[in-house]
């Protein structure tokens, strides 16, 4: 129980950017809570699956993409809905953003929205978390080739509606 | 260095973009790019959507991790079982107990596992959860006591229901515990610092330790869940735990299947 103990600790350390990585899927910071939330639970039912010696964010990552894919394909007709409440949510952002980046989340949120979840899946894990296209692979159990083209097919889509001036 | 094999893909101008080709195949395609400005323009959606993307959602990472995903990763078995009963609750027809049970008392039982599963101030309390100090009459009876056999503990009868180990080599036990007025099953599982209740729940009838009577369908929900989250393994023989208690509960000193 004392291993328990030790890998929840990192557990917790690994939490932001699981919540970035579901802020990117879900396109509203409350959602993405959620979605760690149920991941979370998932996750402490199988520490026992858990092989000591790999990569613990792989591992979690790997759990959270699979809830996120899972509810979204339980609810297919989401899709529509998600459109509207990510333009609505944006509209009433928290009061705690700043304008400039609450336009900017707008413009992001909107464009990865026009992606489909497995191309959005791809997108966030390699541009957003910053994971190579082997990790991406191994995380997502993907091939590379895939996890490329999904990446190449996703970022052309998503030209014309990422404006140059976006970039930091 | 060898000149470049056939003609640049975009996933090639990608992986150069994204940083993820070797030193040598990226400098091939550097040279072709500045051979060829038509590659630039094809870079150009790889370029824009990594600046558009990375650190876009940084914000996130320097917000403290909210508390309930703290606790819920954190908080012990106990606490996050209290969420769980609350949503498993059913009437003990579900579960098949025999017995009909009069309204008043399934809303006995919920009102008292609530109580139970908060940590207990009492040092000697029998019914607390966490770590069991050596010094505590709970943890000498883990320690030493024989499954099946009704022993006291302070001013509660005690009886171990069985031990187990997990798939990552932990023994625990399952117990129950109860005086007149209030009796609970637990599990605690062995550690280095002492044996540690991972769940108490409280029993529908006290009088359940002395007679041994099976547990409810509420009872069992709850220690089931615990035991799956454990990775329990079936129990041990009588005479595999006789070993074990001999030998400090020290796994490898007793012939394992």
């Amino acid at each position: 129980m004392d291993d328990t103990s030790e890998l929840r600790q990192r557990m917790i350390t690994v939490i932001p950017r699981l919540r970035r990585f579901a802020r990117g899927l879900t396109g509203s910071q409350h959602d993405a809570d959620d979605l760690v939330q149920v991941a979370l639970e998932k996750a402490l039912n199988r520490l026992h699956q858990f092989e000591p010696g790999t990569r613990l964010d792989s591992w979690l990552f790997r759990i959270v993409q699979n809830c996120f894919l899972d509810d979204r394909r339980r609810a297919s007709r989401r899709e529509i809905d998600m459109d509207n409440e990510t333009l609505e949510g944006m509209s009433n952002s928290s009061p705690a953003d700043h304008a400039d980046t609450e336009a900017r989340l707008s413009d992001i949120d909107n464009a990865l929205a026009t992606l489909s979840d497995a191309h959005r899946v791809v997108v966030t894990t390699v541009l957003v978390e910053g994971y190579s296209y082997r990790e991406a692979a191994d995380m997502l159990e993907l091939p590379v080739g895939t996890i490329m083209s999904r990446l190449s097919r996703a970022r052309k889509a998503l030209k014309p509606l990422l404006s140059p001036e976006k970039a930091r | 260095m060898s000149p470049t094999t056939g003609p640049v893909s975009n996933e090639d101008l990608m992986a150069y973009v994204d940083g993820q080709l070797d030193p040598e195949r990226a400098a091939e395609i550097a040279s072709a790019v500045a051979a060829d400005p038509s590659l630039e323009r094809r870079m150009a959606a790889y370029l824009e959507s990594r600046a558009a993307l990375s650190g876009a959602f940084d914000e996130v990472l320097s917000e403290p991790v909210p508390d309930r995903l703290r606790m819920l990763v954190l908080g012990d078995a106990a606490s996050s079982r209290v969420v769980r009963m609350d949503r498993s609750r059913r009437s003990p027809a579900l579960y098949g107990w025999p017995q009909a049970i009069a309204a008043g008392v399934v809303l006995t039982v919920g009102v008292v596992i609530g109580a139970y599963l908060l940590p207990a101030s009492s040092t000697d309390d029998v019914f607390a959860t966490g770590l069991v100090t050596s010094d505590r009459a709970l943890a000498r009876a883990l320690e030493s006591t024989a499954s099946g056999g009704l022993s006291d503990v302070g001013e509660h009868r005690f009886r171990v229901l069985q031990s187990f180990r997990t798939t990552d080599n932990s023994v625990c036990r399952e117990y129950q515990a109860g005086d007149a007025n209030r009796g609970a099953t637990g599990v605690a599982c062995r550690t280095t610092d002492g044996w540690r209740v991972e769940v108490q729940v409280a029993s529908d009838a006290p009088e359940q330790v002395s007679s041994y009577r099976p547990a409810s369908g509420v009872d069992v929900a709850a220690i089931d869940d615990v035991l799956y989250r454990l990775g329990a393994l079936p129990g041990f023989d009588a005479a595999a735990e006789s070993c074990l208690i001999a030998n400090g509960w020290q796994l490898d000193a007793c012939t394992m299947e």
